[in-house]
């Protein structure tokens, strides 16, 4: 049939359109995302800040750092996490998870389909860039928020040709959401600088004039938006120090975290970077459009952090999704066949059945993975949440089970799970919260899970009671406990086990 | 009259003192004085060394190894056994000084085929300094003296050839022939000359086929047919080495071995020099290729990409993908608009040069003594007390291996793996080493115990016990905690210790 006989609801551009929320919404929706890297943390710090009123910026959860005081940066949205809990459990959270993400989607979205001039194929070429990219946007955690506030706010400094009081106020408001939800919020103040500094360039490039620039109402609004910015950052229950927090946090997690390590071609986000930027090379390549100072400081700050850490990828694909669409518009073939398609050179046919059937196949996929509907989904291992390939859930029962007593070492990567589940009965040994472990006790922890020669030293300095290893983390460590005189097997299953002493 | 001195036209200057010719100079000065203020660092070298003596004396390929008490006997491909034959000549003939200047030489050689195809390429003496540093930049870490250094020339030759030369000639099949019979027993890279003949040929038909689309045409064409030709035919010698076909399975065993073993096979991360040095690079490829006029030929992607990403996938690699792309990227420099502008103005004499004598001539006399001051015979009298001796007494375990072979310590030793080639250099056949760089030999039982040591695992004793190890050589660098925890251990005790590492034995 022809695309005009068909109703606009079943016709391909809807699904175009849909696809990419759909798609968002599907793998948010799907248990194997759920992540409790350190969700179990975080949700427990939020539930005690709720319960007592105020906020928690020191240790509770570990018997090795217990009381040591930290910066807590990203308190609000522990707080939220935990209200969303208690509304509603894992599935609030699944619904939380997926109405950030929707919020994502739409932003970049509608940024993409006004910078491709509602090419809607394009868009949805784009988006999937930014998705490809942005592998880590799935784990609840307080990053979770910092993502629709960032592209919230590159839309708004991309889009507008000029910055009103109203849009100052809101990004103000904004930001001071950001300080308190996540520590990303430099990124927002990175963006106002970018655009600042390129638009100068671009500017004084044109004019070659420093006066015109001092007077350019545009540049002094941007100027008056970093300010007012950088100002907003201190309302947050630490002030100046919430900075001082985003330095020690980030250079300490540089030598601790896997996802803050530099980008090599060596798993999934590594090639998706790469060939990323081959793709970016050969769309700058043959566009016909200007690069200006913006886009071309846009795309090199966010490269290089991307190649800087893996966690920062994410970023690159949302600032360099919609520049890239743009110029892809101006290439000559592209824009030779979208000029055709407005003039209705190639008409279109579709075949309306299976446009029905396509779209009635990834709604029933998108409502069946709905956290209330998740119990009767007809596939099997989808009715639960939680993947027991994942976290320790049997290991978790064990302990609660038995109630073992005394001081637990954990693997690290489980240690949020189990304060989950776990505290206050049971204080672990380390979390995921690597910035905040002091070095001593990051060493020993580290010598443990590595089975280093001084692990039996270790435990016993701590006084540790029981030991709770992962077959995939502490393989090595699991061998030589397995051996030692001292220590006793209690449970083991296909993720762990756990040993206490004999 | 000091003020004409200070501000010459060029046409005043003799020739040998001109701003040009200092720039003519510059690269191969700076290569040789990258090689020669360097180092040896005898990661695999000293192995090379006696193996090639041993070859020599038998006059027989060693097949098997000799220098390890732990996996002695086991038999394996020796691909490179021509360049331990050359290395183990080179130190009769000269000992360590004559390596520094073959190592200088074969990379002056590598540099003077690059240099001259980007000449080719530019036509401009001052591009082809910048991508000649360009070039060093992402592979210098990677000239050590090793059989890969004698690879570079060729890889160079055979790029440079078949880059430029739209003719393949029965000669030229001859000649590369001949380079791929010496390359293939030289050094396992050899599949890069294969891989860079079937890049020409898949870009050439591309853009053929993009230009004619007829396939009868492209089989007709005759070079696309010599390319073809020549392509069988290096695939074809390289069955000539004492291995037959079984020297592409080693090649094959020992990349994934080595993948998961060794460091310079990781991917490139932005954590060090060479990583910066290659997003660096890339960042700059692109700006050029994205305002280049010149057109970028099937060819030209095909090679930047696959050796872009081979640069990505290993840090070794890096050093191919700077050969590869510098002179592609100085073509399309030149043809930038600005570039482009300037190059004509310069060639009409709109922009006249000025020069100040006494400076060139200065800048030439510090070029010419930093030079000479490098050369491995004065190195001894070098005034920088640092450069004086061409093995760093402070990364190599110069002091530990005289303190074994003073004190004549006997039975198996362990020892730091990255220390291997240097204690077999030294004291094989007296002393077996546990392990050595050949880490693609190491069989797994015995790589697994090893590196368990290394890193001070809880069964770092039993280890030692299984292997009737009689004294430990451990790096201060690379075995800190298990020099903490032997350190500790009741059963064993430090005999010496400097500042690069200690050694210990049983009490």
């Amino acid at each position: 049939m022809k695309t005009e006989q068909i109703p606009p609801i079943f016709r391909i551009k809807t699904i175009y359109y849909i696809i990419p929320f759909l798609y968002i919404g599907i793998l948010s929706l799907m248990e194997f995302n759920i992540g409790f890297n350190d969700l179990g943390t975080c949700l427990k710090i939020g539930e005690v800040m709720i319960e007592k009123g105020a906020i928690v910026s020191q240790d509770i959860f570990t018997h090795t750092f217990d009381g040591l005081k930290y910066i807590n940066s990203g308190w609000l949205s522990q707080v939220l996490m935990a209200l969303c809990e208690k509304a509603g459990g894992l599935n609030s959270l699944l619904l939380l998870r997926t109405i950030l993400l929707f919020l994502y989607v739409g932003i970049l979205y509608h940024l993409i389909n006004n910078q491709t001039k509602k090419n809607y194929k394009i868009t949805f070429i784009f988006m999937l860039f930014a998705f490809i990219t942005g592998i880590y946007i799935w784990q609840i955690r307080p990053q979770l928020f910092a993502i629709p506030l960032f592209v919230f706010f590159y839309s708004q400094i991309l889009q507008k040709k000029e910055i009103r009081n109203s849009s100052i106020l809101l990004l103000s408001l904004l930001m001071i959401l950001w300080v308190n939800l996540h520590s990303s919020f430099p990124l927002g103040i990175m963006l106002s600088g970018i655009f600042l500094l390129g638009d100068a360039g671009e500017k004084y490039y044109r004019k070659r004039d420093i006066k015109k620039l001092i007077r350019d109402p545009y540049l002094k609004r941007l100027i008056l938006l970093l300010i007012i910015l950088t100002s907003v950052t201190l309302i947050n229950p630490y002030g100046i120090n919430i900075w001082k927090d985003v330095w020690g946090n980030s250079s300490v997690s540089v030598t601790r975290s896997s996802e803050w390590l530099p980008t090599s071609m060596n798993n999934f986000s590594g090639y998706s970077l790469i060939v990323s930027v081959v793709l970016a090379g050969i769309i700058l390549k043959y566009s016909k459009r200007k690069i200006t100072f913006t886009e071309a400081l846009l795309l090199l700050s966010f490269l290089f952090a991307g190649f800087k850490a893996v966690r920062m990828i994410l970023w690159w694909g949302i600032v360099s999704a919609p520049i890239l669409a743009t110029h892809f518009c101006s290439i000559e073939v592209v824009q030779k066949k979208i000029s055709r398609q407005k003039n209705g050179v190639s008409p279109e046919s579709e075949c309306l059945p299976l446009n029905i059937l396509f779209l009635i196949f990834i709604v029933l996929v998108f409502v069946s993975l709905l956290p209330w509907l998740r119990p009767y989904h007809p596939i099997k291992s989808m009715r639960v949440f939680l993947k027991s390939q994942i976290e320790p859930e049997a290991i978790t029962y064990y302990i609660k089970k038995q109630d073992l007593k005394g001081n637990m070492f954990n693997n690290i990567h489980w240690g949020s799970y189990i304060v989950w589940k776990l505290w206050p009965e049971h204080k672990i040994f380390a979390d995921n919260r690597l910035h905040i472990i002091p070095e001593k006790i990051w060493k020993d922890y580290t010598d443990v899970h590595f089975g280093l020669a001084n692990w039996p030293n270790i435990l016993d300095r701590y006084k540790i009671s029981f030991v709770v290893l992962s077959k995939e983390d502490n393989k090595r460590t699991i061998e030589f406990i397995r051996a030692h005189p001292a220590w006793k097997k209690v449970y083991e299953d296909k993720m762990g086990a756990i040993f206490v002493r004999k | 009259m000091a003020d004409s001195l200070l501000s010459m036209r060029t046409d005043q200057i003799p020739s040998l003192f001109r701003l040009k010719t200092i720039y003519y100079i510059l690269p191969f000065w700076l290569v040789a004085i990258l090689c020669l203020n360097d180092n040896i660092t005898p990661h695999d070298l000293g192995y090379y060394i006696k193996s090639g003596e041993l070859i020599i004396e038998n006059r027989a390929i060693l097949k098997h190894d000799v220098f390890t008490h732990t996996f002695a006997g086991l038999e394996y491909i020796n691909s490179g056994w021509l360049s331990q034959v050359l290395m183990a000549f080179c130190e009769k003939a000269g000992g360590l000084k004559l390596f520094v200047i073959m190592k200088t030489a074969l990379l002056l050689i590598a540099m003077s085929v690059i240099y001259h195809f980007i000449w080719k390429m530019t036509r401009h003496y001052k591009i082809a300094l910048i991508f000649i540093a360009y070039a060093v930049a992402l592979g210098f870490t990677n000239w050590n003296i090793r059989p890969q250094l004698f690879t570079i020339p060729i890889f160079a030759f055979f790029y440079s050839y078949l880059y430029r030369t739209r003719m393949i000639t029965n000669s030229s099949i001859l000649l590369f022939s001949l380079l791929m019979v010496l390359w293939v027993n030289l050094h396992s890279s050899f599949p890069l000359g294969i891989i860079l003949v079937g890049i020409f040929l898949v870009g050439e038909a591309g853009e053929k086929y993009y230009r004619e689309r007829s396939i009868k045409y492209l089989i007709r064409d005759t070079y696309l047919k010599r390319l073809f030709f020549l392509l069988i035919i290096l695939a074809s010698v390289t069955l000539i080495n004492p291995y037959g076909v079984y020297v592409w399975k080693d090649i094959w065993v020992n990349s994934s071995i080595s993948q998961i073993r060794s460091t310079e096979w990781q991917p490139t991360a932005m954590n060090g020099f060479i990583g910066y040095c290659l997003v660096v690079s890339i960042v700059i490829s692109s700006i050029i290729l994205k305002y280049s006029r010149r057109r970028v030929t099937i060819a030209d992607a095909i090679l930047l990409l696959t050796f872009l990403f081979a640069g990505f996938k290993s840090v070794r690699m890096v050093l191919w993908w700077g050969i590869v792309s510098a002179p592609v990227l100085a073509a399309h420099f030149c043809s930038l608009e600005p570039v482009a502008k300037r190059i004509s103005r310069q060639k009409k004499g709109v922009i006249s040069e000025s020069e100040c004598l006494p400076l060139n001539i200065l800048f030439l006399v510090v070029m010419l003594i930093a030079f000479i001051s490098f050369l491995p015979w004065l190195r001894p009298y070098h005034p920088v007390k640092k450069m004086r001796s061409l093995i760093d007494p402070q990364t190599e375990p110069v002091g530990i291996v005289n303190y074994i072979e003073r004190e004549g310590l006997k039975g198996n030793m362990y020892n730091d793996i990255n220390w291997g080639s240097y204690i077999i250099w030294r004291l094989w056949p007296k002393y077996k080493v546990f392990a050595d760089n050949r880490i693609h030999l190491v069989p797994e039982k015995i790589w697994k115990d090893c590196t368990d040591v290394h890193t001070g695992l809880a069964n770092w004793a039993k280890i030692l016990d299984k292997y009737r190890i009689s004294f430990v050589v451990l790096s201060k660098k690379d075995n800190k905690r298990t020099i903490e925890f032997i350190g500790g251990h009741p059963a064993w005790k430090k005999v010496y210790g400097d500042e690069v590492g200690a050694v210990f034995v049983r009490k």
